[in-house]
Formats: structure tokens, sequence, C-alpha cells
């Protein structure tokens, strides 16, 4: 059965049930297909090519139901999220060449004019009203289709589009729901924006268990007192976010067992969970089921994970990344983790070059180059070791250190730039540094000051808000090593002033 | 102890900007985010023994340089 009909299948059972609870208001699995069928009907009308349909938004349920509408007629959906900076926003519409633009916020000028013809979706009476819908399931993504595609950090300076099928996807959802997801009425957080692959931890397991999804808008992830005014007043059940949205909730005396005892289950994942956090935790939700899990988006959301409990924290330096999901092999080639299976997505869309470059078949199976060092125990325990790359895990974000280097680098008066990141004891990122060569030379620090606000604004066009680099260093010429290459290692000894 | 407040700011932001306008909004000019804000949390209250629990920290109450400082002398005075 296709992941649509699945999720079909609880709103007849229980049209009633609430499927998403943004915090002003609560919406129903009948309200969800009848915006889903509402929407499929405005897409319908446009008589458009099979490409695939961008959905700019944010993480909201008429976003959801926009998602689950380009499914059902059959494109893969392409999540950017309202906070992208506009010229970022024009390199994956340029790239993605989608067949139509789905909007569900209100757009600034220029967004307009580059949406020209954009189909703007708005909640209606008519569609919170509405009875179930009948729908026809025929043209729905299935099998090797497409199901989404997810833009992310591209070492070019440009994003690159993970393509996966709604097979890979189903894969995924059925690990999640045979292992995870067996809370009746399950109230499970959904914080990640849609536009990363950790949303569909929450997103389709939810859907096709006939949970609950407790959604949360950006106002309440970056205002604290908002954001615990929400969680406090809220059942959850499931908890799922990257380590470091649990420190920021940590670091709040009310964030305890006591206080939300029927939170009873966290599955983490997007970067490197700390054993500081981990012990943090387990302290504060002592009975919880803690799960660490790993997988990039190339491998579909997660393939593996482990159970936290103290004898594996006490046993192990780093936190283990887990098992192997079924369906999926875990190799070890170079020191490099390779995953083998029917997680491995498509591929980079329409990016051939790229694609060959990570994806490729090992015993006729799909595999994926992860980047990632690693081993593999005797047991099957996967443990992570570092990136064999520039890739870093910022905050939770996955960033390519050389697609900040090389959108500063199209500056104007920047030779060359290198973005290195700060690591704590804990292997956490807590700074990403750029280092500037330029002839440039200032008067006071006044001058350099302006300068580099200047060049923050401009570069904000182009990179991501979490990707801006924490303090920029100028230089008038960088340490070369004997090979004539950069010194990495001797920059990260510059500070500011002492070229 | 302002000066001492700023120089936290300056460490968890790795940025000085913010002395020029101490009335500047940290969060508008990307000086703060979520994570730097929590690391800023911890760092203050390491710093002059109080307690900043993230709930009664509204961002209106916490965007610039001299509210912070004023919130830190508030809870000084608690103390």
């Amino acid at each position: 059965m296709k992941l649509l009909e699945q999720i079909f299948e609880i709103a007849k059972k229980e049209p009633d049930l609430i499927v998403l609870a943004e915090r002003e208001q609560k919406f129903t699995y009948r309200q969800l297909f009848a915006a889903v069928s509402h929407i499929s009907e405005q897409i319908n009308e446009r008589n458009l090519n099979q490409r695939p349909i961008l959905i700019f938004g944010k993480n909201d349920f008429i976003t959801l139901a926009a998602m689950l509408a380009t499914n059902l007629r059959g494109h893969a959906y392409i999540p950017v999220d309202a906070h992208t900076p506009f010229e970022r926003t024009e390199m994956i519409k340029s790239a993605a060449k989608p067949a139509a633009v789905l909007t569900t916020v209100e757009l600034s000028a220029d967004f307009e004019a580059l949406f020209t013809d954009r189909i703007s979706l708005e909640l209606t009476d008519q569609i919170l009203t509405d009875k179930l819908p009948a729908l026809d399931f025929s043209k729905a993504v299935s099998g090797n289709d497409s199901n989404y595609i997810i833009y992310t950090s591209g070492t070019t300076g440009v994003p690159k589009g993970v393509e996966v099928s709604h097979d890979n996807l189903v894969t995924f959802t059925n690990w999640m729901n045979n292992d995870f997801m067996k809370i009746e009425n399950n109230q499970i957080l959904s914080q990640a924006l849609y536009s990363f692959d950790l949303s569909i931890f929450s997103l389709y397991p939810s859907l096709t268990t006939g949970g609950t999804l407790i959604s949360l808008s950006r106002d309440e992830t970056t205002n604290f007192k908002l954001l615990f005014e929400r969680l406090n007043k809220t059942v959850i059940n499931t908890w799922i976010s990257t380590p470091s949205f649990v420190d920021i909730c940590l670091l709040d005396p009310s964030f305890t067992e006591k206080e939300h005892p029927q939170l009873v289950q966290f599955i983490l994942c997007g970067e490197e969970l700390t054993k500081k956090t981990a012990e943090k935790l387990l302290t504060a939700f002592p009975s919880a089921n803690i799960y660490n899990t790993y997988g990039p988006t190339e491998a579909t959301g997660a393939i593996s994970s482990v159970k936290i409990t103290k004898e594996l924290l006490t046993e192990n330096d780093r936190v283990p990344i887990g098992f192997a999901k079924p369906g999926v092999d875990l190799k070890i080639m170079d020191k490099e983790i390779i995953i083998v299976g029917d997680s491995v997505a498509k591929g980079y869309f329409e990016n051939p070059e790229k694609t060959e470059q990570a994806f490729f078949t090992v015993d006729g199976k799909p595999a994926y180059h992860t980047g990632d060092a690693g081993s593999i125990s005797a047991d099957g325990m996967l443990r992570y070791q570092g990136r064999i790359d520039f890739q870093v895990k910022f905050n939770g974000f996955r960033i390519e250190l050389q697609d900040i280097e090389a959108n500063i680098q199209n500056l104007k008066e920047i030779e060359k730039a290198v973005v290195l990141p700060k690591t704590n004891d804990q292997h956490k990122v807590t700074a990403l540094i750029a280092y500037l060569e330029t002839e440039k030379t200032f008067e006071d620090r006044a001058a350099e000051r302006a300068f580099t606000k200047e060049l923050k604004a401009e570069l904000s066009k182009t990179i991501m808000d979490y990707m801006m680099p924490t303090k920029f260093v100028y230089l008038k010429k960088f340490p070369l090593n004997q090979n004539g290459k950069v010194d990495r290692k001797a920059l990260a000894q510059k500070e500011r002033g002492d070229n | 102890m302002k000066e001492q407040i700023f120089d936290i700011i300056e460490t968890v932001s790795g940025t000085d900007e913010f002395r020029e306008d101490l009335d500047m909004d940290l969060f508008e000019e990307g000086i703060l985010d979520s994570m730097r804000a929590i690391m800023l949390i911890v760092e203050l209250e390491g710093a002059f023994d109080i307690s900043l629990p993230p709930s009664e920290m509204d961002r209106e109450d916490w965007n610039t340089a001299n509210k912070i400082a004023a919130r830190v002398q508030e809870k000084k005075d608690e103390n």
C-alpha cells in the first residue's frame, strides 16, 4: 500500500483524531485530507508536467497538506523553508526547475517576483468544515517514484538535492513504526524544519500510526519563554530532535521526568550525541527510553539506532551510533562508513557528476559513501569517529565548510576564504571562524567592524543564517604548508591583528 | 560588572560589533542565536552565581547588551 493510502486509512477510521497541533490551533485527519483534496485540485487545474513541485512555507498544517497533495498528484515535493535567503532560494529553484511553486506564507516583493507562477495556498473555512473527501490514489507516488527532494549544503556553494524515493521512505517508516511507535495515541514532537531530513522522523511515523504531531513554530523554537510555555502545557510522548535542541531544554529546571511524566521516549538524530548530553538526559528522565540514531539525508532519515543506558555510556568514550536497521548493511571501506541497501536514496537530483562521486553499488545493491569515519565491532555496533572531509554539524545543521567559503570568495575584496570549526572537548562544534585573505587594511577596529558588518549583510543573501561564521579574521597572506596548500592548522592559531 | 557582561557576550558571540550600540538587537543582527544564547546563559550563571532559567527568558527582554546587563543586575539583587 502507498504511504498516502496508509494515512488515508487512519483518516477513514478516526476522522476526528488530531493530526497536528499548532500553538493556536489543532487539526484533524479529516481536515488534513480535505486540505489535500483541495490543494490537489488546484495543482490539477494547472496541467503541469511531472517535474517536482517546490513548496515554500513554514512548519504548519497547510504546508504539510501541500506536501501530501503534491505526492497525491504524482509529483515529488521540494520543501524550502520560508526563512531561506532570497539568493539561495533562487539557486534551488533554478537547479530544480520545478513544475510549479506552492507557497503557504506571505511573500516579500522579491520572492513574489521569483515565484510569478505560484499557487498561493491558504486555510479556508471550507477546508476546515469539509467532510472526508473520496480520493483517487492511482496517480500518487509509489515504488521508485521520487517522494521528496531535500536540498542540502553543497561543496561548490550551490545546494544539492537529495532525491528520495517512495520506497526509501516506506522502509524507513516501517522500521520506525515497528521499533519505536508502539504508543497508543502517540503525541510526537515535530520540531525539525520540513526542509530537513530529520522532519520525516516525526511526520511519516506519526501520520501512518494515527499519532499527533506537536508542531513547534519558529517563534517558539527561537524564543525560550514561548518554547517552555508550550512544552509545559503540552503532553508529549515521543520526543524527536537534535541533541542541540535537547541541550536547550535541559538548561531549564522544568525539563524533568517529574514535570513531564508522559514523555517516555526520546529519539535523537542529526548530529553527534555527546556523552555529556546523554548523561544529563538520562539523569533528567531516568525511566524514559532514549535512542541515539544515525543516518545522512542520502540514506533517508536514519539507518542505525541504539538505546542509551548507563552501562553503554560507561563502556564507551564516545556514544555509539547503533545497529543497522533491517534492509541495510554497513561496511567500513578505508575507514569510511558505507551504507548499503534499501535506505540509500536515488542520488542527487539531475546531478550525475555528484551522484557518481557518492553513490555506487555493492553486490548489485545501492550504496552510499557517507564521508563519515567509523568502525563496526563484532556485535555489529557502529561507532562514529569524525569526518573525512570538510563537512560539519553545527547546532544540528549540516554544513559544507566549502559552501560558506565559496560564497565568501564571491564577495568583493576577498581573495581567499577558509572557514574552520572550533570544537570543544565533546567533539561538538561551538563556532565557525572565517579566515579571509584580503589586501584591505583597516585604520582601526571600528573600520574593521564596519567592513565585517557589510560582508555579513552580503553573505546573508546566499547562505543560511546557521552557516554564518561567528568570527571573521582578516589576514594579508594565508600560511602555506610544504605542498603549497593553505595550512589549516597554522591558520587556526591566527587571531585577528597578527598578520 | 557591565564590562564583565559585555566581555562574556563578546566571547560567546565572537564579535564586539555590539559595543558600538549597546541597544542593538543582537538576534536581528545575527550576533546571538538560540545556541549562542544558551552558551551565554551558562556563562552568565557561572560568572555571577545566579540562576537564569530559559523559561523566564522572553527574547524581547534579552535582545540587547544593555537589557542583558539589566536582567543580570536584577537577578543579582534578588539573591
